[in-house]
């Protein structure tokens, strides 16, 4: 199973890598939006986990582009720190699947991929 | 107290145990914080309110993971007092600014005995 993970914070993405690959995904991971949306078509991603606030293109334009111009359906989690609920709203209107709050603890992590990916 | 200033129980978490990762966390805050910290001064002295509002809150994400209380609530206020650009009382944010980053030295200071004792 192979994750794409965009986050611009360096910590967060490491962390995620390394939590994601314990797990055992295949991870590829991005540093700016830009770089997201280019990596999204890759083959064989089955899971999207984007920060909100990222260089270049944003979460929501991710989100938005997933949900309205690809064809293959892929899953999208939203990270976000606490005091974005409004933009959280505004991501699952335009087709977001989950969310998780910065810090995200591993229980959680785990807990909701599975619920894509079983 | 050091636990306001370095807290690693939510690395510890997420490491499970592998030092390796714990390292590599703590070696890349003490040299990503400084540019960190650059910004929002930056940010500060060309009263760029909604820079200083976005850098501290990306700052505060990294303060969380090591877990420094003071930096992070600092950041935090930081980010609150510059939502509306406005608004901003530049004598407000200063001092904090100021706290974040006299904090973040001390943070430091800790985290390079934590390192002494994880390399081993």
């Amino acid at each position: 199973m192979k994750i794409l993970v965009i986050e611009d914070e360096e910590l967060t993405r490491k962390a995620l890598e390394f939590r994601l690959k314990k797990e055992g995904y295949e991870v590829i991971a991005c540093m700016d939006g830009r770089e997201g949306l280019q990596r999204i078509n890759d083959p064989g991603i089955d899971l999207i986990i984007t920060d909100i606030m990222l260089p270049f293109n944003s979460g929501l334009e991710i989100v938005n582009y997933m949900k309205t111009k690809m064809d293959k359906k892929i899953p999208v989690i939203i990270l976000s720190a606490l005091g974005l609920e409004d933009i959280v709203l505004e991501a699952f209107k335009l087709g977001a699947d989950d969310f998780m709050t910065k810090p995200f603890s591993t229980n959680e992590l785990s807990f909701r991929i599975k619920k894509f990916l079983a | 107290m050091k636990e306001h200033y370095l807290d690693l129980n939510y690395l510890n978490e997420l490491s499970g145990g592998e030092n390796a990762f714990t390292i590599d966390i703590l070696e890349t805050f003490i040299v990503n914080t400084p540019d960190i910290l650059n910004e929002m001064q930056q940010a500060y002295e060309s009263k760029d309110w909604d820079l200083l509002n976005k850098s501290a809150h990306k700052g505060k994400s990294s303060f969380q993971f090591v877990g420094s209380k003071i930096m992070y609530e600092a950041a935090y206020k930081i980010e609150i007092l510059c939502a509306k650009p406005d608004e901003v009382d530049a004598n407000e944010v200063l001092p904090l600014l100021e706290k974040v980053k006299d904090a973040y030295y001390i943070t430091k200071e800790y985290i390079e005995e934590e390192l002494i004792q994880l390399r081993g």
